[in-house]
């Protein structure tokens, strides 16, 4: 939303994180933005303080890795609030997932179900913020794909944590404090530690750059972390996110090891239902070991409740690995209460 | 036939030709003092305006501002007269169809259902010089929008390049002086003062046009 002049994600969601549920205005804005636009403002109670907002998505995916043979899997998420008063949620979210099913595959995994949020959400007046609860955690660009690939996948990606936003025309200050929430893989992997997010608007609304830093403590390793990031919307149809890491990590066995994340998209929205986009990421460690990824994708909302969207991946690994590249289509059903 | 009417029409085009490269000749090398016809094709107007919501604002724009006047150069920088500028509410911009729909329906709708072009007339503007090639001028005089004119002055930053002016300003426009309510969607109302932007380059009119028909006229068809 930032090539339209949106800096902040709290002007259509509940959450200042954004990503999330979203409030009458985001409602709006969301149904504005497909092939077939609706004016909520002309449903009754369109302006009500709504005491129950949820949102819910069913998603079929079918995958393809050439040579092999395409895999189809169905997920689902909920996401829903509880408005304690004006300005105060209870907010929960689960996703369930099924396993990935291929034709030439005759056994398959369990069916996953996972709550991954449950938090309280308080905003006492406009520009401040406070949650407390499991949550993602925040990051510069919202893109939760690129946090959680910079996160072990031992660790939570949704750990239990204490957050304030504060936030006006000029600044997005984000502080908080995270424990474990029992998701890690094993005990030595509980991670307690804390980070601080600081960005400024600097020009006309359309572009917004930022630091970020974190530091956490846990058994297996201690990790500092520190990046920025760039959101920029050039014109009202073409942008760029940017968001580069750098993380330090100290093993139990005295390792040192330094890993450079870096995540750069292209997007290009020449109609509101219609977003291409042209992801690019790059991990290193000073090791040598390097992955780059390139994603094109595009996604088309035909209305409110349903989208397509495609991307392709292009992975590399290193010589040793080479390179794979996957196709994507899924179809998304979803509907916002 | 055709031959007899092409000679006519041909014979007119040459001396259209003639008669614009000789007036925007001499209007190049008007003395000071003498003005000239300028026109404006294709200037920017952006505007920007905050909501109830603090880190929202509302920004759009066209870039189908159209104007005409004189420009007479003086010594403290050129004056302006006779300025006539149009934005068509159509080209205006918010980035998102329904919201420039709700924007076309509650700001520049009249009550019987016409759009009318959003339009500034003024007499003349008091100009100051700032630099060598550059000017501060103080436009004022009526804007019109929704048909309704009401009083509205600029402050425009000049500079001149060659034969050309580019001019670029910010103004104020309440929409309460119109007697316009702030569009409100969804819990979000936006600020009553709306800040306009104007981006443009003032050259010389192609005033040939009118003189080439007055020229050509006695002598045949058209």
């Amino acid at each position: 939303m930032i090539r339209l002049g949106y800096p902040t994600c709290s002007s259509c969601h509940l959450s200042p994180q954004g990503g999330g549920l979203l409030n009458n205005y985001g409602r709006g804005i969301d149904a504005a933005q497909t092939l077939r636009p609706e004016d909520l403002s002309s449903e009754p109670g369109a302006n009500d303080l709504r005491r129950l907002p949820y949102d819910m998505k069913f998603s079929l995916g079918v995958d393809r890795d050439p040579p092999s043979a395409a895999g189809y899997s169905f997920s689902s998420s909920a996401r829903a609030a509880f408005a304690v008063s004006h300005g105060q949620y209870i907010v929960y979210g689960l996703s369930v997932g099924s396993p990935t099913l291929a034709r030439t595959q005759t056994k398959t995994g369990a069916a996953s179900l996972r709550m991954s949020k449950l938090y309280w959400l308080y905003q006492p007046k406009e520009g401040v913020s406070i949650t407390v609860g499991r949550d993602d955690l925040p990051s510069g660009t919202g893109l939760l794909g690129f946090s959680r690939a910079t996160t072990s996948p031992n660790v939570s990606s949704t750990p239990t944590q204490a957050k304030v936003f504060l936030w006006n025309k000029r600044w997005q200050v984000a502080a908080y404090g995270f424990g474990p929430d029992g998701n890690e893989t094993a005990k030595k992997y509980e991670a307690r530690g804390g980070g601080a997010m600081l960005g400024v608007n600097v020009w006309k609304d359309r572009a917004v750059v930022g630091v970020t830093s974190r530091v956490s403590y846990a058994d297996a390793y201690d990790r500092r972390n520190a990046g920025a990031y760039l959101r920029l919307g050039m014109t009202e149809h073409l942008g760029v996110l940017l968001e580069h890491d750098v993380t330090a990590r100290t093993t139990d066995k005295g390792e040192h090891l330094t890993h450079v994340a870096g995540y750069s998209q292209l997007f290009w929205v020449p109609v509101d239902w219609l977003q291409t986009g042209l992801a690019v990421e790059d991990v290193t460690t000073l090791r040598g070991a390097h992955t780059y990824r390139l994603t094109p994708s595009a996604q088309v909302r035909l209305n409110r409740n349903v989208g397509i969207a495609f991307n392709t991946r292009d992975v590399y690994t290193g010589v040793a690995a080479g390179r794979s590249r996957t196709y994507s289509v899924q179809l998304s059903l979803k509907t916002v209460q | 036939m055709a031959m007899h009417h092409c000679q006519q029409k041909c014979a007119a085009i040459v001396f259209a030709a003639l008669v614009t490269t000789t007036i925007t000749g001499i209007a190049a090398q008007a003395p000071s003092g003498a003005s000239t016809p300028v026109e404006v094709r294709g200037g920017t107007a952006s505007f920007d305006v905050g909501t109830n919501v603090p880190a929202l604002s509302v920004h759009g724009k066209s870039t189908a501002l159209e104007a005409r006047g004189t420009i007479r150069p003086g010594a403290d920088g050129p004056q302006l007269e006779q300025i006539e500028a149009t934005v068509p509410v159509k080209t205006l911009g918010t980035g998102m169809n329904l919201r420039d729909e709700h924007m076309r329906k509650y700001v520049f709708t009249t009550a019987d259902g016409q759009t009318p072009d959003v339009k500034f007339s003024g007499k003349q503007a008091a100009c100051s010089k700032t630099g060598s090639n550059q000017s501060t001028c103080d436009v004022t005089g009526d804007l019109s929008i929704r048909g309704t004119a009401r009083p509205f002055s600029i402050s425009l930053k000049v500079t001149e390049d060659h034969d050309s002016y580019r001019a670029s300003g910010d103004g104020v426009v309440k929409l309460s002086a119109y007697g316009i309510p702030q569009p409100s969607q969804l819990g979000v109302h936006t600020d009553d003062e709306i800040k306009l932007r104007l981006d443009f380059t003032a050259r010389p009119a192609p005033v040939a046009t009118t003189g080439v028909k007055s020229s050509v006229k006695p002598g045949g068809k058209q």
